[in-house]
C-alpha cells in the first residue's frame, strides 16, 4: 500500500551564533494510508520538531531542515511554493497541539473559529461554513447550539474538542496530533480519544499521534516508532514492538513504567540522562546510558536492521539475527 | 461518623478538615470535610483530578493555607490553630515536595544556596565548614555530584532540579513528607529515577509520605493506602491492592477504567463517564458524583453518603455501594 | 562542562562565581556597541564630574568676567582673579557674563550627576518599600497605598514639583524631593506589580515551608527576583531625572545662578539664541548626550539582564 507520508533522512537543526542544537538527526519514516502512527519519545527526542517539518513550520531563521525529503502523498514538501503549502497546511494536513488553552483565539467564538478554516480551504459562503461548524460541533460532541459560546466559556477538555473540531473540518488526509491528550485529566482523555478515534475511522484519516504516553500507544495506534535524540530507534506494528520490545533504550522506557497488573518493588529506570543536543556523543546515540554498550556502540552509529517489518537501529541487531538476544 | 482508620498509632489524624475560598461568583468548596490518618512510616496517595482539592489539602495541612475549620494533629499537635514560633518549629517535622522543578526553586539561587536555606534558617548547623559538609551530605543523599554544589537551577535538566527539592525538604530531618505530583513533569525514565530515590529515602530514614498525584499506575506503585477525591470530599480509601482489585465508588471505577495500558492488545472495556466535573463553587447537597453517574438515584442527591467501612480497611461514600458487590 | 572545582576555600569560590556571573553578563552587554558607547560616555562625564575641580575652579566659573562675554570658541581673553590677570582660552567661548561654558558644563555635570543618582536612589528606596509593602502584604495596605499612588499620578508632575518646591522653599534638597517625588509612583507600581507575580510562584511558597519569615522572603527571595526590571527602570529614571532638573532649573525652580547647572545655563542663554547661538548649543548638547546615554544604557542592561533572551 502506498504511503500518505514518507520521510526520509530528515536532519533538522535549530543555530544560534553559538551552538547547533542537533534536534532531528536522519530520521526515517513512513505511514501507510488510514493508519495510525504513534511516536514516542520524552523531552527533547525531536517528536514534535518532526511534525513541523511536515507542515513546514520550523521557526526559522534558528530552525532548518537541513536535508532529507518530505513525500505527502508523493509530492515532496520541501519543494512546494510557500502559496501551495499554505493550501496543503489546514486543508490535507491538520495538526492538533498540546496545549487547548492557547491553540484557541480568546477573542473569536469557537464557531466561528471552525467556520474561517472551511471558508478559507474550502471557500464555502458563510451560511454553509456555519452550518459545517455546527455540525463538527456536534461530531466532536459539542451542542451545536454553542457554536456562539467564547473560548473560555468551555472547560479543557472542550477546547480540544474544538480543536479537533477545527482540525478534522476540511477533512484533511492526515492529521498530525502532538500530546493531544496530555493537558487533560485521565477520564476526560478517555473520553476525547474515544471520540478522535470514532472520527479518525470514520473520516479515514492517517494520523501521527506524538505522546510519550506507550498507553495511548498501545491502545490507539497501529505502529509505534520511538524517537531518541532526533532518530527513530525503533519501529514496528504495536504488537511486535510491545509484544517484543528490542532497542535498549524501548526496553528502557517499558522497565520504567510503574506496572498497573504487576505488584513490583523497584522501577529499573533508564540511567543517566538524554544527550545534550548540541553536543551529542559519538557511536550509538544511546551508549553512554545503554547497558548493552559495547565498544562499537561508542565508535560507529548504528544502522537498521529489519525483520518482518520491525526495524530496529541498533548494533545487536546488526548482522547476525538475533546475536543479541 | 466512623472511624475511618482503625488501630493505633497514627502520625497524622486530619478530622473534618474544611478550606473555603471566597471567590467572586460564591464560596469554593476546595476541601470539604476530609477525614483520614496516616501510620508512622507508610505512604498514604492521595489521587483525584486537576479542581478535586488535593494539592489544596496538602498545603493545609503544612498551614501553608490557612483551614476554614477541621482538626489536624501531627504527632499528637494540633496543628490548627499554632502560634507562629510553634509553627516553625513543626516545618521543621513536616516539609513538601513540589510538583514543579522549574518553578519551586529560586532560580537566582545557587543549588548550596537553595539546600542549605532551611539550616541557615533553623540555624542546625554552627560554622561555614561543618554547614558545607552538611548540604554536600544532602546532595550525595539525593544523587546529585558535588560539581554541582556551586551551579545555577537553570544549568540543570527537571530531574537533577527535582532533587534539589527533595534535599531541601530532607535538610530538616522531617519525620513526614507531603509530595505534591513530584513527578508528573517529568519524562518517565527520569521519574523512574526519582520515585526509587523517594522510595530509598523512606526506607533510610523512616519518613511518611502524603503522594498526592493524579497519575494512578504512579500511586499504585508507591502508596500503602490510596485515598480517592472527588470535588473536595473523599470518596474511598482502602489499601492500594484492594483498591485496584475491588474498586467500590464508580467515579473509583470509571478512573482505573481510564488509564491506558502500555500493552499490545490491552484495550479494556472502558467506563467513558459523562460530561466534566460539575462546579466546586457553592455545591448543591448530595453526592458530588451524582450527576454523572450512571447508577444514580434520586436519594443520592438528598443528602452527603457518608464515608463507610465496605470491607476491612476499605472505606466508600457511595449510597449504592453495597449493591456492586 | 562547568569549571566549579569542589576544592578551593568558600570566598575564594564565591568570588570565582561572581566573575563567572559577571563576565557571562558583560559578554551578552557588550554585545549591544549603542550601550557600551553611551557606557563610555556616561563614565567619562562622571570622571570629569568627580575631579571637576582639577579642571576648573568653582571660583572662576561663578564669577563674571564682563570683558570676556559673549567670546565664541577657543577665542582667549583676560581674566581677572583678584589682583592677577591671566590670559584664559574659552574652549567652548564665555556667556553672557564672560563665564567658561566649558568650565561651568564640567561643574553642571557634578551638579547633574549628585541630582540623578541620589533622586533615583531616595525614589527607589521609598517607592520600593511602599510597593513591595502593598504587594507582600495586600488587602488594607495595598489599597491605602495605591490609591494614594492613583492620586499623586493624576496631578501633572510638573505641577507636583513646582507645588512642593513653593512649599517647602527653594533649596538643593527640597529640589531632590520633588525630583524623586515624580519618580516614586512609578517604583511602586513596578515593584508591586513584580512581587504580586513571583510571590505566587511555587519558590515562595517553599521558603515559607522551611520557615522563612516574612522579612527574608521579601529579601531573600523576591528582591533577587525583581533586580533586573529595578536596575533597569532606575538606570532609565537617571537620565530622566537629569532632564527634570534642568527642566526645574530652566523654569527657576531648581538650581539658580550663578551655580553652574545645564537647565539653568539654557534658560540663561536663552535670550542671546540669536546673538551668541554657541551659549545654548554647549549646555543643549550636554543633556542630550547624558540623557540619551542613559537611555541607550538601560535598554542595553534589560537585554542583558533578561534570561529569556539569552543565546
Amino acid at each position: 500500500m502506498a504511503a500518505i507520508l514518507d520521510i526520509r533522512d530528515l536532519v533538522v537543526h535549530y543555530s544560534s551564533d553559538r551552538e547547533t542544537v542537533r534536534a532531528v538527526n536522519g530520521l526515517s519514516l513512513s505511514l501507510e494510508r488510514g493508519k495510525v502512527l504513534g511516536l514516542v519519545g520524552e523531552t527533547g527526542a525531536g517528536k514534535t520538531t518532526t511534525a513541523l517539518s511536515v507542515l513546514d513550520m520550523v521557526q526559522e531563521p534558528q530552525g532548518k531542515i537541513v536535508s532529507g525529503t518530505i513525500l505527502f502523498e508523493g509530492r515532496d514538501i520541501r519543494a512546494l511554493r510557500p502559496e501551495e503549502m499554505r493550501e496543503v497546511r489546514g486543508k490535507e494536513i491538520a495538526m492538533i497541539f498540546q496545549d487547548p488553552m492557547t491553540a484557541l483565539n480568546p477573542l473569536i467564538t469557537v464557531g466561528e473559529q471552525i467556520a474561517e478554516t472551511v471558508r478559507r480551504h474550502e471557500g464555502l459562503p458563510r451560511e454553509d461554513s456555519e452550518r459545517r461548524a455546527g455540525e463538527m460541533l456536534e461530531l466532536v460532541g459539542i451542542p451545536a447550539s454553542r457554536s456562539r459560546d467564547y473560548p473560555h466559556q468551555f472547560s479543557g477538555g472542550m477546547k480540544q474538542r474544538v480543536v479537533i473540531a477545527i482540525a478534522l473540518a476540511c477533512n484533511p488526509k492526515l492529521l498530525l496530533a502532538d500530546e493531544p491528550t496530555t493537558a487533560l485529566d485521565v477520564t476526560i482523555q478517555a473520553q476525547v480519544l474515544e471520540m478522535m478515534s470514532e472520527l479518525i475511522k470514520k473520516f479515514g484519516t492517517s494520523v501521527v499521534m506524538i505522546t510519550h504516553d506507550l498507553g495511548i500507544v498501545a491502545e490507539n495506534c497501529d505502529h509505534v516508532a520511538t524517537m531518541y535524540a532526533g532518530e527513530v530507534v525503533e519501529y514496528g506494528t504495536v504488537d511486535q514492538v510491545f509484544g517484543d520490545p528490542r532497542h535498549p533504550y524501548t526496553i528502557g522506557l517499558f522497565g520504567s513504567l510503574p506496572n498497573l497488573d504487576e505488584e513490583s518493588d523497584r522501577l529499573t529506570p533508564i540511567p543517566g540522562l538524554m544527550p545534550d543536543p548540541t553536543d551529542l556523543p559519538a557511536g550509538c546515540f544511546f551508549s553512554p546510558r545503554c547497558p548493552r554498550a559495547t565498544e562499537r556502540c561508542q565508535a560507529e552509529r548504528p544502522s537498521d536492521s529489519e525483520e518482518g517489518g520491525h526495524r530496529v537501529k541498533c548494533h545487536l541487531f546488526g548482522g547476525g539475527k538475533e546475536e543479541g538476544r | 461518623m466512623s472511624d475511618p482508620v482503625p488501630g493505633g498509632g497514627p502520625l497524622l489524624e486530619v478530622r473534618d478538615l474544611k478550606k473555603y475560598f471566597d471567590v467572586p461568583k460564591g464560596r469554593l468548596h476546595a476541601v470539604d470535610g476530609l477525614s483520614f490518618s496516616i501510620d508512622a512510616g507508610k505512604t498514604l496517595g492521595m489521587v483525584g483530578e486537576s479542581g478535586c482539592g488535593k494539592s489544596t489539602t496538602g498545603r493545609v495541612l503544612l498551614r501553608l493555607h490557612e483551614p476554614s475549620s477541621g482538626s489536624v494533629r501531627f504527632d499528637g499537635v494540633e496543628v490548627t490553630g499554632l502560634p507562629p514560633d510553634r509553627l516553625k518549629e513543626l516545618r521543621s517535622r513536616m516539609q513538601m515536595i513540589f510538583q514543579d522543578p522549574y518553578a519551586s526553586i529560586n532560580p537566582r539561587h545557587t543549588v548550596a544556596t537553595i539546600i542549605g536555606e532551611p539550616l541557615r534558617i533553623f540555624r542546625k548547623v554552627k560554622g561555614g565548614a561543618e554547614h558545607e559538609a552538611k548540604v554536600r551530605e544532602l546532595m550525595e543523599t539525593v544523587g546529585l555530584a558535588g560539581r554541582l554544589y556551586d551551579a545555577y537551577p537553570h544549568e540543570l535538566d527537571g530531574g537533577r532540579r527535582q532533587r534539589i527539592g527533595i534535599a531541601r525538604a530532607l535538610a530538616l530531618e522531617p519525620r513526614f513528607i507531603v509530595c505534591d505530583e513530584p513527578v508528573s513533569s517529568l519524562d518517565v525514565s527520569i521519574q523512574a529515577q526519582i520515585l526509587n530515590l523517594l522510595q530509598d529515602l523512606q526506607e533510610r530514614f523512616g519518613l511518611t509520605y502524603l503522594f498526592i498525584t493524579h497519575d494512578l499506575s504512579v500511586v499504585k506503585h508507591i502508596s500503602d493506602d490510596i485515598a480517592v477525591m472527588y470535588l473536595g470530599q473523599l470518596i474511598e480509601k482502602a489499601p492500594t491492592r484492594e483498591l485496584f482489585r475491588k474498586p467500590l465508588h464508580p467515579y473509583t471505577q470509571a478512573l482505573l477504567s481510564a488509564i491506558p495500558v502500555p500493552k499490545a492488545g490491552a484495550r479494556k472495556k472502558r467506563i467513558i463517564l459523562r460530561s466534566e466535573i460539575s462546579s466546586p463553587i457553592d455545591p448543591k447537597p448530595g453526592c458530588r458524583f451524582a450527576p454523572r453517574c450512571e447508577f444514580a438515584r434520586p436519594e443520592c442527591l438528598e443528602s452527603d453518603p457518608p464515608l463507610a467501612e465496605a470491607a476491612p480497611g476499605h472505606f466508600v461514600a457511595c449510597r449504592r455501594a453495597a449493591d456492586f458487590e | 562542562m562547568r569549571s566549579s572545582a569542589s576544592s578551593g576555600s568558600k570566598p575564594l569560590r564565591a568570588l570565582a562565581r561572581a566573575g563567572r556571573n559577571l563576565g557571562q553578563f558583560w559578554r551578552r552587554f557588550s554585545r549591544n556597541k549603542l550601550a557600551t558607547a553611551s557606557l563610555a560616555v556616561v563614565l567619562v562625564f562622571a570622571s570629569v564630574a568627580a575631579l571637576a575641580d582639577a579642571f576648573f575652579d568653582y571660583g572662576f566659573v561663578t564669577s563674571n568676567q564682563l570683558d570676556n562675554a559673549f567670546l565664541k570658541p577657543l577665542e582667549s581673553g583676560t581674566v581677572y582673579e583678584g589682583e592677577a590677570e591671566l590670559e584664559h582660552r574659552y574652549l567652548l567661548g564665555a556667556d553672557n557674563y564672560g563665564r567658561d561654558i566649558l568650565g561651568r558644563i564640567v561643574h553642571g555635570a557634578r551638579v547633574s550627576m549628585v541630582i540623578g543618582f541620589v533622586t533615583v536612589a531616595m525614589a527607589l528606596v521609598s517607592g520600593g518599600a511602599l510597593g513591595a509593602l502593598a504587594g507582600y502584604k495586600g488587602k488594607a495596605f495595598d489599597t491605602i497605598i495605591m490609591r494614594a499612588t492613583d492620586i499623586l499620578l493624576s496631578i501633572p508632575t510638573i505641577l507636583l514639583s513646582i507645588a512642593i518646591v513653593a512649599a517647602l522653599g527653594n533649596s538643593f534638597f527640597n529640589l531632590l524631593i520633588a525630583i524623586s517625588a515624580s519618580m516614586v509612583p512609578g517604583y511602586i507600581r513596578i515593584v508591586r506589580a513584580s512581587i504580586i507575580t513571583v510571590k505566587d510562584q511555587e519558590f515562595v511558597e517553599a521558603a515559607r515551608c522551611i520557615g522563612a519569615s516574612d522579612s527574608r522572603i521579601v529579601f531573600k527571595h523576591i528582591l533577587v527576583n525583581i533586580a533586573s526590571p529595578l536596575i533597569v527602570q532606575s538606570t532609565l529614571n537617571v537620565g530622566s531625572s537629569i532632564l527634570w532638573a534642568s527642566s526645574l532649573s530652566f523654569l527657576g525652580l531648581g538650581i539658580l545662578p550663578p551655580k553652574p547647572e545645564w537647565g539653568n545655563m539654557l534658560s540663561e542663554a536663552r535670550e542671546f539664541i540669536q546673538y551668541a547661538p554657541h551659549t545654548l548649543f554647549a549646555p543643549g548638547l550636554a543633556i542630550v548626550v547624558t540623557v540619551l546615554a542613559y537611555n541607550l544604557i538601560g535598554d542595553g542592561l534589560r537585554d542583558a539582564l533578561d534570561p529569556k533572551l539569552k543565546r
